[in-house]
């Protein structure tokens, strides 16, 4: 599985997009009229090709961030603009996946990836090979033709991950894509990953609470404050290209996930410094 | 249809408090008996129809026992071989009323399925038509419908469209109530994936929404189906002249108690026919679906 040959992958059929948020705020009202503010002031701007990790506590709007980016949400303040352009509607360029693995569960897993396809208006047959070629490359390809309800929450979101690749986006939203996962497969998948977007030059917005993935995949981790999401740390993770699995023994690795992790737990809430204040 | 469940649920309710229970519901489960008796049982048991003979049995032994125990008097309760005798002598006036129901009810449900579906898709999607849609079905439910059947005789005359009118007017109503919830009970995720895969409105509804919807439209069949019987045959009892309903009433007015049972014997076989046929287009075509799993 983990054998990456550049065969698997394709050659960088379209060129990543730049992505902006542009003090990036949302306030959700709840059924009772409260307000609670998950987003606040959210300044990023991602260059073409560039895979950004996003790290933070639960319930700190990593996915209400990722939805709009993706035009599936809509700020309350400020502005997502991708390619130049604000983002006003679903962008369909962009391969989403997100935190739930949402497969439709009267299509077996092959037609549930060539649901990219049918929703577009579409033919599906000549994607059949590259849908069965990703369930390969995640460990799935017995189980093209079964129905979601026969699998496991993990084996459910890999084909959920294969549905976001299968049409080669130059974005891609993945919202905590392997939260499901063994240790060891995902670490396989990491290694997979972080090859296709590699040769695929797509943008990546990666969502996810491992650290390690975080840095293993990113060239860039962004860790957001508890709720109110605020950006506290825009790390650059400097480590080679091509990532492979030798990069987790690099001792700057290990000082990447040192120093995210304290970030984390220090969640950029004064009180949480244990006495040390400002 | 729930029977294949049963077992797991008492065996995982017991609390860990009390052991006993789990432990007898265990050796039970595991049980000695004879292997291959009990493995056909349960297959047995599976099989809907076996239900249905045996509750047929019951009744025709409870039949029996009133007869022969209670020594009910014929003209009240004719014997099971006078009312076989009954379906023999008339099979013709039985076929004739019965495929005139039956057409009436196929219409009735047809018709109830296609305007039910129609007319929930607005309710479904526009907050307004809901609002005003919801007092008007509660008020037009509330009306019985063999009030409206003279009306209806004013409009439709004596026929087979009286009697269907008076059918869609009962059976309309599941299939709107239930295709709307169906239509709006889904995952608003599921929406928006669909979007950003550059679906359609046109193309979420018939790719998502609707096969999303589906388990409960049958929900609405089954109900809609039982309503167009029970609506035809109140149209035939107001009207007359033709149909298993109208059997049933001149046989009574002729005191011919044997043809009164054999119709509506005739009735309850058309009725569970027309349900068996949804139940069983429902299994295969949410033979996929998570809420029929474990249906077999
Ligand atoms: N539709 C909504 N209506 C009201 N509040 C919402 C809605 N969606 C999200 N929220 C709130 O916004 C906050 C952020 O939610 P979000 O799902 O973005 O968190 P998250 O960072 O993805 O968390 P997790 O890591 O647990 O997935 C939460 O407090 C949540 O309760
Ligand atoms: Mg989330």
């Amino acid at each position: 599985m983990t054998g990456s040959t550049t065969a698997k992958y394709p050659a960088a059929a379209a060129a990543g997009l730049p992505l902006r948020a542009e003090g990036l705020g949302k306030t959700f009202r709840s059924a009772r009229g409260a307000a609670v503010r998950a987003l606040d002031g959210i300044d990023l701007s991602i260059a073409p090709g560039e895979f950004v990790s996003i790290l933070g506590p639960s319930g700190c709007g990593k996915s209400t961030l990722l939805a709009i980016l993706a035009g599936l949400d809509k700020a309350t303040q400020g502005a997502a603009v991708v390619g130049g352009k604000p983002v006003t509607a679903p962008l369909v360029d962009a391969g989403v996946m997100f935190q739930r693995d949402l497969l439709l569960d009267w299509h077996t897993c092959e037609d549930n990836i060539l649901m990219q396809f049918k929703m577009r208006g579409q033919p599906t047959a000549p994607h059949r090979d590259r849908a069965r070629e990703l369930l390969a490359l995640v460990g799935m390809e017995s189980a093209a033709q079964r129905y979601p309800r026969e699998l496991s929450g993990g084996m459910r979101q890999r084909v959920a991950i294969c549905r976001a690749l299968v049409h080669e986006p130059p974005l891609l939203f993945l919202d905590e894509p392997f939260g499901a996962l063994d240790a060891l497969t995902r670490e396989n998948l990491n290694t997979e990953l972080a090859a296709l977007t590699a040769h695929s030059g797509a943008t990546v917005v990666f969502v996810t609470h491992g650290i390690d993935e975080a840095v293993f995949l990113g060239d860039r981790a962004v860790v957001m404050s508890a709720r109110p999401g605020r950006i506290i740390a825009d790390v650059r993770i400097d480590l080679p290209h091509p990532r492979g699995a030798h990069i987790r023994e690099l001792p700057e690795f290990t000082a990447y996930t040192a120093r995210l992790r304290k970030l984390l737990a220090h969640d950029g809430r004064p009180d949480h410094r244990e006495g040390v204040r400002p | 249809m729930s029977g294949t469940g049963q077992h797991a649920p008492t065996r995982h309710k017991v609390h860990p408090g009390t052991g006993g229970d789990t432990l007898g519901a265990d050796r039970a489960a595991a049980g000695g008996g004879p292997r291959g008796a009990a493995e056909l049982a349960g297959r047995l048991a599976q099989m809907t129809v076996v239900w249905y003979v045996v509750a047929v049995l019951l009744v025709w032994l409870a039949w029996e026992i009133a007869i022969v125990v209670g020594g009910t008097p014929d003209y009240l309760l004719p014997t099971p071989s006078q009312v076989a005798s009954a379906f023999r002598t008339y099979r013709e006036p039985l076929q004739h009323h019965a495929w005139f129901t039956t057409r009436e009810v196929l219409i009735a449900f047809a018709l109830s399925v296609a305007g039910g579906v129609l007319l929930a898709i607005p309710v479904a999607f526009f907050k307004s038509v809901e609002r005003v849609a919801y007092p008007l079905i509660v008020m037009m439910q509330a009306v019985p419908k063999v009030a409206l059947g003279p009306l209806f005789i004013v409009w439709f005359g004596f026929g087979l469209s009286t009697n269907v009118v008076i059918g869609v007017s009962v059976a309309i109503f599941p299939v709107i109530v239930n295709t709307a919830l169906g239509l709006t009970g889904i995952d608003p995720d599921l929406v928006r994936l669909g979007r950003s895969m550059g679906g359609s409105p046109m193309r979420l509804f018939w790719l998502v929404r609707l096969p999303t919807a589906l388990p409960s439209i049958f929900a609405g069949l089954k109900v809609a189906v039982t309503f167009a019987v029970i609506g035809a045959v109140v149209g035939e009892f107001i009207v007359g002249g033709s149909g298993l309903g109208y059997l049933t009433v001149s046989a009574s007015g002729n005191q011919n108690v044997p043809l009164l049972f054999a119709s509506v014997i005739a009735l309850a076989v058309l009725g569970v026919l027309f349900y068996a046929a949804i139940d069983v287009a429902e299994r295969l075509v949410l033979r996929h679906h998570p809420q029929s799993g474990n249906r077999g």
